[in-house]
């Protein structure tokens, strides 16, 4: 096999930080021998290509583009027309960066918290200035951060996909993270505590002239977490970690019983299979 | 899809050390299953395996298919239809039906 160069960087860039696509053309029929054609390109724009033709370049790019953008990211087959009216079975697979929690507050109810995000995958930091409460024996595996909120801008890294949590259990370090984490590129910063407490501190943030647009706020999760009537420190970790779940995947949480489908698709599914009793289709 | 790191992985050492390999990708999905599109599953030349496409039903048969396609060098789209009712009643957790796509990439 010839050096593949756009697998090579589609290998690289699953380890980065930045979306990526990979489209790869489905050839089942090669006249001599097989040579992968592939387009492989970054949300900022670069590309690595096997393929020489430009006009299946042309054609591919924007439906990468147009995958990227989404919120939702979900690999699929694609059917690419060509000006010259050929069509190319293409898939394309995407590739979001790995997901993150950072949990501000090291009280007792983040351990389970900072337990069970890191059991589920995410990178998980914990941000508190008490060293003893933010201790590597109360949250083993975390990367842990110890600073005050007048720091956090300089010592706590929020990307695009991180998922900030509150549990400070004080009202004015939740107040200055608040401030910190709306103004960050997070695309969920869940408050723990009640909705009186969130109307406080964001009247005591405006008192400040720091005022959110109605945008902004829709990334504030408060009270937090889905309702399942959690009340021990675990289960709140589960009803917080739940609910970021169905974030990240776009979905409203809730339950699955009396409903026809379990995954939402970005795309249409038309075909029932032999034995398949019900259809997947978009929300 | 973080499942996906270690197949890559295993790609990369492959790469690396000329050992063959293909690559199996689910590309297709109808109804119910237990994976989706872009799982995938790593097998080379040794037998060596990293990764699942399925909820164990399948891996058998594409280390099979990933022994021609390792062979010929040539990339092979094969659909997998699961009755649903014969693989709940087994105990298999994937029904419905996959379209694979086995790739050299080593």
């Amino acid at each position: 096999m010839m050096e593949d160069k756009a697998y090579a960087f589609w290998l690289a860039a699953n380890k980065g930080e930045e979306k990526c696509c990979l489209a790869t053309i489905i050839q089942l029929e090669t006249e001599g021998k097989y040579e992968p054609l592939r387009l492989c390109m970054t949300e900022s724009g670069k590309i690595e290509t096997t393929i020489d033709q430009t006009d299946i370049i042309h054609a591919i790019r924007p439906i990468l583009m147009e995958k990227m953008q989404a919120h939702l990211g979900q690999s699929e087959m694609q059917e690419v027309i060509l000006k010259s009216g050929d069509t190319l079975q293409v898939f394309v697979d995407i590739y979001i960066p790995k997901s993150k929690i950072i949990i501000f507050g090291a009280g007792h109810d983040a351990i389970p918290v900072a337990h069970f995000s890191q059991k589920l995958g995410f990178e998980t930091t914990v941000v508190d200035a008490r060293e003893t409460f933010n201790s590597a024996e109360n949250f083993p595996n975390c990367e842990r951060i110890i600073a005050h909120p007048s720091s956090f801008t300089e010592k706590v890294p929020v990307s695009p996909f991180t998922y900030v949590i509150i549990m400070n259990h004080h009202i004015e370090k939740d107040r200055e993270t608040l401030q910190f984490a709306l103004q960050s590129p997070s695309p969920y910063v869940g408050v723990l505590g009640p909705r009186s407490r969130r109307e406080k501190m964001l009247t005591q943030l405006k008192e400040d002239d720091v005022i959110f647009s109605g945008e902004v706020l829709e990334k504030m999760y408060n009270p937090i977490g889905l309702d399942i009537g959690a009340e021990t420190p675990e289960e709140i970790a589960i009803s917080i970690l739940s609910e970021i779940i169905a974030i990240q995947k776009g979905h409203q949480g809730g339950f699955l019983h009396d409903q026809h489908q379990i995954h939402r698709h970005t795309s249409k599914y038309e075909e029932v299979g032999k034995g398949i009793s019900y259809v997947q289709g978009t929300n | 899809m973080r499942e996906n790191e270690k197949v890559y992985d295993a790609i990369q050492q492959a790469k690396n050390n000329g050992v063959k390999a293909v690559v199996a990708t689910v590309v297709k999905v109808y109804g119910s299953s237990y994976r989706r599109e872009g799982a995938k599953m790593y097998v080379d030349e040794t037998e060596h395996h990293v990764g699942l496409i399925s909820g164990g039903c399948l891996e058998s048969d594409v280390r099979e298919v990933a022994k021609t396609v390792l062979a010929s060098g040539t990339p092979l789209l094969k659909l997998y239809d699961m009755d649903e009712d014969l693989v709940w009643g087994l105990g298999l957790g994937c029904p419905g039906k996959v379209q694979v796509y086995i790739e050299p990439v080593s």
